[in-house]
């Protein structure tokens, strides 16, 4: 039992603040300028654009950790019982690996990440539009109903609609080919994604494989839809190690938050140690790997477009992009079938998957997982409610040890007179 | 001298450090060494060069996907591929829905009984033998359904039900399907038990039950098929059971037949039962010695004897109706459990328990 590494925070709505642009814009050009004049100045220089590249570093890493997520709350009658976890199921429509779509200073956050579209969906009622598909996937309709802030028909049609005091709000879309003839489709990444490979600096014209594919399979009328899915966020530690390596001379960070004085001591001697602090950064954000997807541990198992799964994880609205709830992190995945397709058997569908998933102790009693099964700095899980303690309790007894079958290494518990098992 | 390169492979500052010493030494000795100097700084500019272009190539690629490819969020166009990924062990949980399976308990050097505890038949409320089955009988089949996962349970597995004419390899006939959720290891509800109704064939005779359990992503998926192969003889010196054994491959196979006595132990009692419980066996020497396939041979003075013979050869869904006499040592009063498997090499092909009873 354990849960997936979690290493950042979310905040409130209302504590939310962007990251200031111009404060590390400033930062960057300080350090930028510092390195320009440090070939005039025989060094000098440097002292202004390190500490300028270290504090622009700590404040994009501890914002990015601590403060670009804002926290939602689902409906508790939606929930998984009292369980702290949001789980959602549908298809993979696709994965994106680490670094996606993110350029130099984003690339600190070395997460990966698989879209689901949430069922029960029809591929075919999706059409042209994104804000219709938005809609038929929230909604189940087109047009919405008349009162938008009613709560979704759908069992899971919240998790993608904008909720209370979120600062901007898009939704989070990908793009699928449907091949009209035969009601099949594809993620447009499986089809046409662009692969530079290692050695190649131009990759394939995607526009033109595009139109090669709608040329070799026209008799099949192939369309391009943008469809709405949860984004489900696998952290890396990179985020996590480099604010740590930041904050190497914080002198153990409380003394250094005591009052303005000491605030000032720390901040000279990090100014003067951050030369030590940038080579401690870089070695921390090398070494950084577990959110590597490649990095393949012994057991788990792997993902793919088209696999069905439920995943549970923290549902949050990334603050970061332009404005969309997400999985993040993302904890536990699982694979599914026989998924109903029609709303009535799918409620009952998730409905059961939640009661035997609220039964599942993730972790020991106070959210620990073992030592060495999650990687170290994570956060640990919600502690476990009653029905997961009686579950977790039920595991450590003897009877419960078996391995092949209850009937070849189980043993009997010992009954009391009442019939209760001591 | 292998170690000492394994060491060293992983650490870049050392590589770089011997390059850079060889470097100086070269530089240092260039008197003699001039042409190795100059052939080093030649392949250094090289891999130089080689690297900056990946460097320069690096940024270009990043430019060139923000530049052409939808915003995060607005679709996928322009994206790089999608591919598998990998989701370590603590993200990533697969369940382990099992059935007592002989098939699988054999693997694991485990005698089996094919007088399966995971399957019951039952006429209306009341348990019945499947040795003892009416004809076009309406009776219920219930499967009981474990999980030997801590932290996977399975909602919506697919149980599917056959039965088998009386024998080894005879073949499967359908009877139903249902679904079933399975809660994990230690939670409420487990065993999940699966029910369906099977009436039975209008042609007498003893019939064997299969089950068989499907889950695509299943973290032992030879644990899933169980089956009821179930015969009662009263012993009349001998007692004398017929069964078919049918070669159910497409191949030639020499099946042999052989005889043990294992039946299903009651289960010891947990270490933390009574301080008067017996010690659960000699588990640290072989946890499963009570369940070896050597330790339960045909007790002295029993004799099982097969007709044609013990080795069978039998080509492509071919069968052969066998023959099983069990004779009991004189004066034996009460049940003996036969079974007989049938391996093709150390493969189990099937078999069936025999009740011998006085």
């Amino acid at each position: 039992m354990s849960l997936g590494p979690q290493y950042t925070s979310c905040v409130e709505a209302k504590d939310f603040e962007p990251l200031s642009k111009a404060y590390v814009a400033v930062l960057l050009v300080a350090a930028a300028g510092g390195a320009i004049a440090a070939i005039f100045s025989g060094g000098i220089g440097l002292l202004v654009a390190i500490p300028a590249l270290v504090e622009a570093l700590h404040y994009t890493a501890d914002w990015m950790l601590n403060r670009k997520l804002i926290c939602l709350h689902r409906d508790a009658s939606r929930m998984c019982g009292d369980h702290e976890l949001v789980w959602a199921i549908g298809e993979v429509a696709d994965t994106e690996d680490v670094g996606e779509d993110k350029n130099p200073i984003e690339d600190i956050d070395n997460d990966y990440a698989m879209n689901v579209i949430l069922a029960p969906f029809n591929m075919m009622a999706f059409g042209d539009s994104a804000d219709r598909n938005f809609e038929i996937a929230t909604e189940g309709v087109h047009p919405p109903p008349a009162h938008p802030d009613v709560p979704s028909p759908l069992p899971q049609g919240d998790l993608l609609q904008r909720q209370p005091d979120m600062p901007k709000f898009n939704g989070y879309f990908r793009t699928m080919i449907v091949t009209m003839s035969d009601q099949k489709y594809r993620a447009w990444t499986e089809v046409v994604g662009r692969d530079y490979g290692w050695t190649g600096i131009i990759g394939p014209d995607q526009q033109k494989a595009w139109a090669d594919y709608v040329f070799a399979n026209a008799w099949l009328l192939p369309e391009k839809r943008s469809v709405p899915v949860l984004h489900c966020e696998f952290e890396g530690s990179r985020i996590k190690d480099v604010l740590d390596a930041t904050n190497t001379f914080d002198l153990g960070g409380s003394w250094c938050k005591k009052n303005f004085f000491t605030k000032f001591v720390c901040k000279v001697i990090q100014i003067i140690m951050s030369p030590v602090i940038l080579i401690i950064i870089a070695k921390a954000w090398a070494g950084a790997k577990d959110g590597d997807p490649a990095d393949a541990l012994e057991g788990g198992g792997t993902i793919s477009s088209k696999d069905q799964v439920i995943a549970g994880g923290r549902w949050a609205y990334d603050g970061g992009h332009d404005g969309y709830n997400e999985f993040h992190a993302t904890r536990n995945v699982q694979k599914v079938a026989y998924v109903p397709k029609d709303a009535a058997g799918f409620a009952d569908y998730y409905k059961r998957w939640c009661d035997e998933k609220s039964k599942v102790p993730n972790t020991d009693p106070d959210g620990n997982s073992p030592p060495g099964s999650t990687p170290k700095n994570s956060q640990p899980g919600p502690s476990l409610v009653p029905k997961q303690r009686e579950t977790y309790d039920n595991q450590q007894r003897p009877e419960n040890q078996w391995v092949l079958h209850p009937d070849v290494d189980g043993c009997e518990p010992f009954r009391d007179a009442g019939g209760g098992i001591r | 001298m292998k170690k000492l390169l394994c060491c060293i492979k992983d650490r870049t500052w050392l590589l770089l450090l011997i390059g850079l010493l060889l470097l100086i030494l070269l530089c240092l000795l260039r008197r003699w060494f001039y042409i190795w100097l100059i052939t080093y700084l030649t392949v250094l500019l090289l891999f130089g060069l080689i690297g900056l272009v990946r460097v320069i190539q690096g940024v270009l690629r990043k430019k060139c996907e923000k530049a052409f490819g939808d915003p995060k969020g607005k679709g996928s166009e322009g994206h790089p591929p999608s591919k598998g990924i990998h989701l370590p062990p603590h993200t990533y949980k697969r369940p382990d829905p099992m059935i007592y399976s002989q098939y699988y308990l054999m693997s694991k050097g485990i005698a089996v009984t094919w007088d399966n505890p995971d399957i019951q038949l039952f006429d209306g409320l009341s348990p019945v033998s499947s040795s003892n089955v009416g004809t076009s009988k309406k009776y219920s089949i219930h499967a009981r359904i474990w999980n030997g996962s801590v932290d996977a349970p399975v909602v919506n597995m697919l149980v599917r039900f056959y039965y088998l004419s009386f024998g080894i390899g005879t073949i499967k006939n359908y009877i139903g399907e249902t679904f079933v959720d399975v809660p994990v290891k230690g939670a409420i509800g487990l065993p999940a038990v699966a029910e369906h109704a099977w009436t039975t064939p209008a042609t007498a005779g003893h019939y064997c039950i299969q089950v068989e359990l499907l889950w695509p992503d299943d973290a032992n998926p030879d644990n899933n098929l169980g089956q009821e192969n179930l015969n009662v003889k009263k012993l009349s010196s001998p007692a004398t059971f017929q069964f078919t054994l049918r070669n159910d491959s497409r191949f030639e196979r020499r099946l042999a037949l052989k005889a043990d006595a294992y039946e299903k132990p009651t289960r010891q009692p947990c270490p933390d039962g009574p301080p008067d419980a017996p010690p659960r066996g000699n588990i640290e020497a072989d946890p499963f010695a009570r369940h070896r396939l050597k330790n339960h041979p045909v007790p002295p003075g029993w004799h099982v004897d097969f007709q044609p013979a013990d080795v069978i050869a039998l080509g492509p869904e071919e069968e052969v109706l066998v023959t099983v006499k069990v004779t009991p040592p004189d004066g034996f009063v009460g049940r003996q459990a036969i079974n007989v498997n049938a391996f093709d090499g150390n493969d189990l092909v099937g078999g069936v328990t025999l009740y011998a009873e006085s």
